[in-house]
């Protein structure tokens, strides 16, 4: 992937660590003031992301590449996604789709369980712009099953 | 809320580019019939909805977050997995 100098740091060199700033325009579906997240994934983490909102720091979503968990997994993005997303090429493109733990939630001692993941609504990120969306894919299921 | 009764082959204008007809009444379904440019996404209500509560489900506390990813990480990858030493922030490969 070609990058020119004023690309922002994208999440896909060799480095330990890396971060990106996302701006979701509108925010996510359904919760229109979560707009500015960063994006955070390092070695220990790897292939997890930390997905924190700058908005709301209070919220923040665990996220990875679903094709980790549904192989066939196959993103289709509408006209109106791609022209959001400035109409990235396929090499600036990073899908997450958010995890959902089952048992963590409140006790943060009571190791996880079982997850699920979100494939109806997946992050698409514009690495190369810095901007994303959450798009809906009608065909896949919110709650797909991981782990456990 | 603006409220309207139509009867099928009816159908209403919304800003003069998107065109709503009702086509067909079958009991308490109704089948629609929309008219809109194709930069306009058009969803089931219910998926957004669907959508939204898992975005509201998943959202975890700041300071529980790296200690539920590593949690996450080893109940989705046990020990040995291959795929864990995939390279930090490597793009999907499909």
């Amino acid at each position: 992937m070609e990058q020119t100098a004023a690309a922002p740091a994208s999440l896909n060199g060799a480095a330990d660590s890396s971060e990106i700033t996302v701006h979701f325009a509108g925010g996510l579906v359904g919760c229109a003031d979560w707009e500015h997240f960063d994006v955070v994934t390092d070695a220990e983490l790897a292939p997890l992301y930390l997905i924190n909102c700058q908005d709301d720091p209070s919220i923040g979503f665990i996220g990875a590449d679903p094709t980790v968990f549904k192989p066939d997994f196959c993103l289709q993005l509408s006209p109106e996604d791609e022209e959001q997303l400035d109409y990235p090429e396929f090499g600036d493109l990073l899908v997450l789709a958010i995890i959902t733990p089952a048992s963590s939630l409140g006790s943060a001692s009571e190791p996880t369980t079982s997850a699920t993941i979100n494939l109806l609504g997946p992050l698409v990120i514009n690495l190369r712009r810095g901007i994303g969306r959450q798009v809906i894919q009608s065909e896949y299921t919110a709650h797909h099953s991981v782990g456990g | 809320m603006l409220v309207l009764t139509r009867r099928v082959d009816e159908g209403l204008n919304i800003g003069g580019e998107i065109s709503v007809r009702i086509l067909a009444i079958d009991g308490d379904r109704v089948k629609l019939g929309v008219v809109a440019p194709r930069t306009v996404s058009i969803l089931r209500d219910e998926l957004c909805q669907q959508v939204r509560n898992e975005n509201t489900a998943a959202a975890i506390p700041a300071a529980q977050r790296a200690a539920v990813a590593r949690s996450l990480k080893s109940l989705v990858y046990p020990a040995n997995e291959p795929d864990a030493s995939q390279p930090p922030g490597a793009l999907p490969a499909r």
